[in-house]
């Protein structure tokens, strides 16, 4: 189809495209035709609305509800989307009119701006993604300022319950669908083609498309606070009916639900095509990263199991504009049925939101202890076993549900069973830091803190599991010191070792280690004291969402609220640590936590296939002879490549299987385009100083052609 | 796409194939996956409605066109026939079998859609008339919608086809298009087989 | 490994799990147990406790000692030892935590089935919510209905519960029983109470607006005092036909305050100054009160959102019970000024 056939002999540099002069920039994929674009298909949305309703003989004909759900909720959106480009290749290409070379924009980013346009990188969408699900975290984390200021004393503060209800739910889809999922995906993005050995994602298109989706998805989430009725009050799982009878607001969460949901399939279909298709050379199953399987794992699960909450958003719509009777008892509707649909999501969506934070933790502790991660294999299969015991347990968010009673003991074994793959995970960390050269920076202490406070969360998880706690915990406190755990003390804690450990490689600044360190310390106390005492109070009897409360609790709410403001200001810690001097200067002084700065975020992924394996090699199998011969064969190529410059033929639906590892690595002209010198051999295994960098290839590599520019380049720039 | 899409550069630079599958047929297929779960859900709420709530299938007053819409489902498989043929033609580089059964599919397919619009208005209940009324509303609607994107996209393919853009050696459009036109039909019949028949 | 890490590493889980179980006992996690589900539910408690105290302690020791021991030195560029697994150790990890896990599966399907038997002869009791108010019916007796649920003490009892509108769920925390209480659905849920004593009833599911003040009480009372009570006569109130009692009903207490009523809300306006309000609006107070209730939006009280109360009850209240409402809130307004 549109395969991304090019050869690297005939790629011409080009920056983005400059817009025309005059009227036609009204014209110009961007902000400016976006200005026009999104009255228009709003109008366009109202005229759709008034005329179905005029046809049907509805009356009125301009109905509020349903105006805001169809023209500003999904044609606005749309005509966002086109104004900005993100379907202009796709548009012309439909309809057979010659495309335009840089129609979908060029790749890279040549100035701030690029990061304003739909940009096909991956390593600039991943930029985009993590800035953006950066600025949710902390709207989110105002409005937990806000339920937290209501909450330090019994009685009302500032909010009606209202008010109150809208305050934690918007906090957790937020969280939720605008910051954990979507901030993983933006790591994802930027490392696992480097991983990989690939140039890009499979579909670099559909990558900025879903990155576009996502602003959509958040403003419109925090939007809703704008609306008559205020924000969607029924909490992040938004049960029926409930939900169905809520003021406005309540469409906004079902929509933003959609988009961010769409943007999440999008994407995880594009790591698994990737994955599948673009490993290179050598690269097999058995040798990738466990940051690739757990993103391999995620993007399984998200395929599968998100269509599901995008069925529970739309019965709920449904019920609310069409009066239909999903879920009203009165028409026969079932309302148990949205619990179930939604956790047949939401319950493999917590494993979304952890698995690659799983891969993130085996990255950075083998890294920082210098160590082989234990137990490769079974790390690899106990994602895949979570993955799919993560399909048989949604029913335990249910236990008190008033479901068929005999589903509990079943979804108890099986959730209860989850603790053998997570714990075979947690003790092959721990044995991985077992006699390691442990470098104790930033990202190695979120690591480290991930696995305490996560296995403090799974624990809890644990106590959930068993029905007979949960009959008296349920929808107390302790979910919420539960949730907290899992999410903020594993995937938050993962992200942040995620940011510190690549920030050098993604901005090719460091960070300040100090400040780093400030802040894991000023939030691993502030975390603890604000959620570890929500156990102790929802055992005791305090209910999750109330705004108000029996005031034996007040002591304890009031010292919660003081801790979470405490937890809150680390987070300014965070925002300050990370501009800091330019990198060459402070890697090179800090050697023994030298992240490689190596790829700038500007300029295109390295191809360097041979190296990526190299290194993943000793990662997993160095010293079997398969692996051996794999990169030998994979440094021929190499060399084969560089003289013949064989092009490969276009669109076939089989394509034999490459013969060149080369056209992968290496090429004259590439590395130096990217913004700044080429990753080195060891594109990844970040942690070794220069020295030991070159004894390793020594260890390993000696007997074999020396690298070409590519890597030379890379290793001098360093 | 033949004509053109070499001479520019489109993309990032070429990958290594470390499959045998095509990456964008792997996509097809995938997105087909999620599709599939999202129609299951949308069969999970059928499933709760009708075995759980026992909901009378039809309830009472109402009656399901099983045979006009049996001869819909008959002109829907043809469709994927009609498919399957332009397909074949363009991989043996006749053009003209290409173009002809893309046209006679986009026909069969909007022939489809209308009679199932018009067994809409005639049909005598409204979503808003029980679980019954909205199961059935909503599933067909659902393949509908499918439809109609399906439709959408051989309009596409069929004028490409007409602008010669399709080759034996490069024919991934109609493929891709193809697939999702046959799981759209083999979707159909499922829920011929759920909603009217069983 | 050496002898001496070893003890030392020892000695530091010993150490965490020492803080663990501190932890677990200073503190009053579970309140006082007054049924006798309690008893058996707080027994999984402290034996899932003791499990995770003994698996956090295996892990916070070894982080702790690792991070310490293992780490790198300043100018030590040299890597760990290529140590890429080991299978026994790699099953030992997996076995007992399944073990682990399957001794708390048996212990609380067990506690399960024990505590989904009902005793002989159940005392029945049909549970009613709706937003955001509980009500009490006892078809043993008549059909006696009470806002607050009074039990025997030591009789297994039944509830059987339903909702008029969204989810909600019942919750005692001293019963350590729960369940939520779906539309459409009838529910079960046995309890036998232990104690007598009076406890609070909490909604713990989220149902609305009012959800936070959805509460009840549960009395438990000997089995004298509930027979007492239980024959005895209706009040007027309680049989659906006074105002104060269609006040109860409705949820409008979680509101609103009202003297008579014994109702605090505080999300609404005070109705024990209705009469002033109603001045405030220009309008006589009987006509006020019926359009408030019917038409809460037509005046919107200043200070107040609109939209808040809900705009149904014009339609969930008979004509009969309207009057009943109107001339309570009217009597008890006109009380409140003299
Ligand atoms: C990142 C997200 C995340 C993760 C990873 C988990 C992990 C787990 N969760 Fe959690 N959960 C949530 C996020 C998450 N959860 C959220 C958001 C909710 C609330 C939703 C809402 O209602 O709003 C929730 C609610 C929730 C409930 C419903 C409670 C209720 O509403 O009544 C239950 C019940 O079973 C549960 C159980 C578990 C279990 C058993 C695990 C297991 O996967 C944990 C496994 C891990 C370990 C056990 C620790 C490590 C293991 C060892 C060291 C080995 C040895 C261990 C043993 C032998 C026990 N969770
Ligand atoms: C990834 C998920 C995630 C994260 C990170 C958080 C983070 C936080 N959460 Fe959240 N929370 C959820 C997911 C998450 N939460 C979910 C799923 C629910 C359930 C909702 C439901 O019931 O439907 C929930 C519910 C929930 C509740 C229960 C509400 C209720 O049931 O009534 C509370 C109450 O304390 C709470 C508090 C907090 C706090 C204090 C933080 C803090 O960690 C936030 C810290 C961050 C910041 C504060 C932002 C940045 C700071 C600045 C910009 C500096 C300036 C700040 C100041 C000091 C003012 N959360
Ligand atoms: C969910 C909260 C809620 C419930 C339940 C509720 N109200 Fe209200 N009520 C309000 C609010 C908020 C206002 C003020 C805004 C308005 O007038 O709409 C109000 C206003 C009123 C007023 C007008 C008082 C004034 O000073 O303007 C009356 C009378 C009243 N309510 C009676 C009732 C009665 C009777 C019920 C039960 C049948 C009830 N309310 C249930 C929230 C509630
Ligand atoms: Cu009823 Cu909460
Ligand atoms: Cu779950």
């Amino acid at each position: 189809m549109t395969a991304t056939v090019a050869s690297h002999e005939t790629h011409v540099e080009h920056g983005p495209r400059r817009p025309p002069a005059g009227w036609r920039r009204l014209l110009f994929p961007g902000f400016l035709r976006t200005a026009w674009m999104v009255p228009l298909f709003f109008g366009i949305g109202c005229g759709i609305v008034v005329l179905c309703r005029w046809w049907g003989g509805w009356h009125p004909i301009w109905f509020g509800e349903i105006i805001v759900l169809v023209a500003a909720l999904i044609a606005a959106p749309v005509g966002f989307l086109a104004g900005i480009g993100a379907f202009d290749y796709w548009a012309r290409y439909a309809i057979g009119a010659p495309t335009v070379p840089e129609d979908h924009s060029g790749h890279g980013a040549y100035s701030w701006r690029d990061y304003f346009r739909v940009n096909t990188d991956h390593k600039v969408i991943g930029m985009q993604y993590l800035a953006t699900t950066i600025f949710f975290f902390l709207a989110a984390g105002m409005l937990a300022m806000l339920v937290r200021a209501e909450l330090a004393k019994p009685g009302m503060q500032f909010f009606n319950n209202q008010t109150y209800n809208g305050l934690f739910s918007v906090h957790a889809s937020l969280m939720i669908f605008l910051f954990v999922i979507p901030a993983f995906a933006g790591l994802a993005n930027f490392v696992v083609p480097l991983m990989l050995g690939a140039p890009d994602m499979a579909f670099p298109r559909l990558n900025a498309l879903s990155y576009w989706l996502l602003p959509i998805a958040g403003t419109m989430m925090l939007c809703s606070f704008l609306v008559p009725g205020g924000a969607f009050a029924a909490g992040w799982t938004g049960y029926a009916p409930l939900s169905v009878h809520q003021p406005m607001g309540t469409i906004f969460f079902n929509m933003g639900v959609q988009w961010a949901g769409a943007s999440s399939i999008m994407t995880a279909l594009n790591f698994l095509v990737t994955i599948i298709t673009m490993r290179a050379p050598g690269m097999t199953f058995w040798r990738m990263p466990l940051l690739v399987w757990a993103n391999f794992t995620t993007s399984l699960l998200v395929v599968i199991a998100t269509p599901f909450i995008a069925g529970s958003q739309f019965f709920v719509m449904f019920d609310r504009v069409m009066h239909t009777s999903f879920f009203e008892t009165a028409g026969g509707g079932y309302p148990l049925g949205y619990q179930h649909i939604f956790w047949f999501y939401s319950h493999p969506a917590v494993y979304i939101m952890m698995l690659p934070g799983f891969g993130i933790a085996s990255e950075v502790i083998s890294v920082m202890s210098r160590k082989p991660i234990f137990g490769y294999r079974l790390m690899a299969l106990s994602l895949l076993a979570i993955l799919v015991l993560g399909f048989s347990v949604w029913a335990h968010h249910m236990f008190v549900s008033g479901m068929a009673p005999w589903l509990r003991v079943p979804m108890m074994v099986t959730t209860l069973l989850i603790a053998v793959p997570t714990g075979i995970k947690v003790f092959s960390w721990l044995a991985t830091l077992w006699e390691g050269k442990i470098a104790f920076n930033t990202p190695m202490l979120w690591a480290v803190g991930f696995v305490s406070m996560f296995v403090i969360g799974g624990l809890s998880g644990i106590y959930l599991g068993a029905v007979p706690i949960d009959i008296h915990v349920s929808d107390t406190y302790f979910i919420v010191a539960h949730i907290h755990y899992v999410l903020f003390g594993g995937s938050l804690f993962t992200i942040f070792a995620g940011i510190y450990y690549w920030f050098p490689k993604m901005t090719g600044r460091m960070y300040n280690e100090r400040l780093g360190k400030l802040h894991f310390w000023l939030t691993f106390i502030g975390f603890n004291a604000t959620f570890f005492p929500m156990h102790l109070i929802g055992v005791q009897g305090m209910p999750r969402r109330v705004s108000d409360y029996d005031p034996v609790f007040a002591n304890w709410n009031l010292f919660i609220s003081v801790a979470s403001f405490f937890l809150g200001a680390s987070t300014i810690v965070f925002l300050r640590s990370r501009r800091r001097r330019r990198s060459s200067t402070s890697t090179r002084s800090r050697r023994s936590s030298a992240i490689p700065t190596s790829t700038a975020s500007r300029g295109r992924s390295t191809r360097c296939s041979a190296a990526v394996l190299a290194n993943r090699c000793r990662w997993t199998d160095a010293r079997s002879r398969r692996c051996q011969r794999d990169r030998h064969r994979a440094e021929a190529d190499r060399g084969d490549r560089a003289a013949q410059g064989r092009r490969r033929p276009a669109g076939h639906r089989y394509l034999p299987r490459q013969p060149a590892a080369a056209r992968l690595c290496g090429v004259p002209g590439h590395a130096s385009r990217s913004g700044g010198p080429a990753p080195g051999p060891d594109g990844f295994d970040t942690a070794r100083g220069r020295n030991s960098r070159r004894r390793l290839r020594g260890r390993i590599g000696s007997r074999h052609r020396r690298p070409r520019r590519g890597r030379t380049a890379g290793a001098a720039g360093r | 796409m033949a004509v053109h899409a070499e001479a520019a550069h489109h993309g990032p630079p070429v990958a290594h194939q470390s499959s045998r599958v095509n990456a964008s047929v792997l996509g097809m297929f995938l997105f087909i996956a999620s599709e599939v779960m999202l129609f299951g859900s949308f069969f999970t709420a059928y499933f709760f409605v009708r075995v759980v709530n026992h909901v009378q299938w039809p309830t009472p007053p109402f009656h399901l066109p099983i045979f006009v819409a049996g001869i819909n489902t008959a002109i829907l498989v043809t469709s994927s026939f009609t498919m399957h043929w332009s397909l074949q033609s363009i991989k043996r580089g006749n053009r003209a079998g290409l173009q002809a059964g893309l046209l006679l599919t986009f026909l069969m397919g909007l022939v489809f859609l209308l009679t199932q619009a018009r067994e809409y208005s005639r049909v005598g209940f409204a979503p808003h008339d029980g679980a019954f009324g909205t199961i059935f509303y909503c599933l067909t609607g659902l393949h509908g919608a499918h439809v109609f994107v399906g439709l959408s996209i051989l309009l596409f393919m069929t004028i490409r086809a007409f602008r010669g853009h399709f080759s034996p050696e490069n024919h991934h459009g109609v493929e891709i298009g193809g697939i999702y036109w046959h799981f759209v039909d083999v979707m159909w019949i499922v829920v011929y087989t759920t909603v009217y028949i069983i | 490994m050496r002898r001496g890490s070893l003890v030392q590493l020892i000695l530091v889980a010993i150490a965490a799990a020492a803080a663990g179980t501190a932890i677990a006992l200073l503190p009053n996690w579970l309140p006082q147990p007054a049924s006798r589900e309690a008893g058996r539910i707080h027994f999984v408690f402290w034996f899932l406790t003791g499990i995770c105290i003994f698996i956090f302690s295996i892990v916070a020791s070894v982080t702790a000692y690792a991070v310490v021991k293992f780490r790198r030195k300043p100018d030590d560029d040299s890597d760990g030892p290529p140590i890429h697994g080991h299978t026994g150790l790699e099953i030992t990890w997996t076995a007992i935590p399944a073990i682990l896990v399957t001794a708390i599966t048996i212990v609380s399907a067990i506690v399960l089935a024990k505590d989904d038997a009902a005793g002989a002869n159940p005392l029945r009791v049909n549970v009613v919510a709706q937003q955001f108010a509980w009500s009490f019916y006892y078809p043993a007796y008549g059909n006696k209905r009470s806002g607050i649920l009074r039990l025997p003490v030591h009789r297994s009892v039944l509830l059987r519960m339903t909702s008029k509108d969204v989810v909600h769920s019942f919750w005692v925390p001293e019963f350590s029983q729960k369940q939520d209480v779906v539309p459409g659905l009838h529910p079960t849920l046995h309890i036998t109470p232990t104690r007598v004593g009076t406890y609070p009833v909490i909604c713990t599911e989220l149902c609305g607006l009012g959800h936070a003040l959805m509460r009840s009480q549960t009395i438990v009372m000997t089995e004298t005092a509930f027979d007492k009570w239980a024959h005895g006569a209706q009040t007027a109130a309680a049989v659906g036909g006074g105002g104060s009692s269609i006040f109860n009903q409705q949820g409008c207490t979680a509101c609103h305050r009202l003297a008579a009523a014994g109702a605090t809300g505080t999300i609404g306006p005070d109705l024990d100054k209705l009469a002033v309000e109603a001045q405030r609006a220009g309008k006589p107070l009987a006509s006020f009160v019926r359009e408030s209730i019917v038409a809460p939006n037509a005046y919107v009280e200043k200070g107040y959102p609109k939209g808040i109360m809900p705009q149904d009850f014009g339609t969930k209240l008979s004509k009969t019970q309207l009057d009943a409402l109107v001339r309570f809130l009217v009597s008890s307004a006109k009380k409140g000024t003299k």
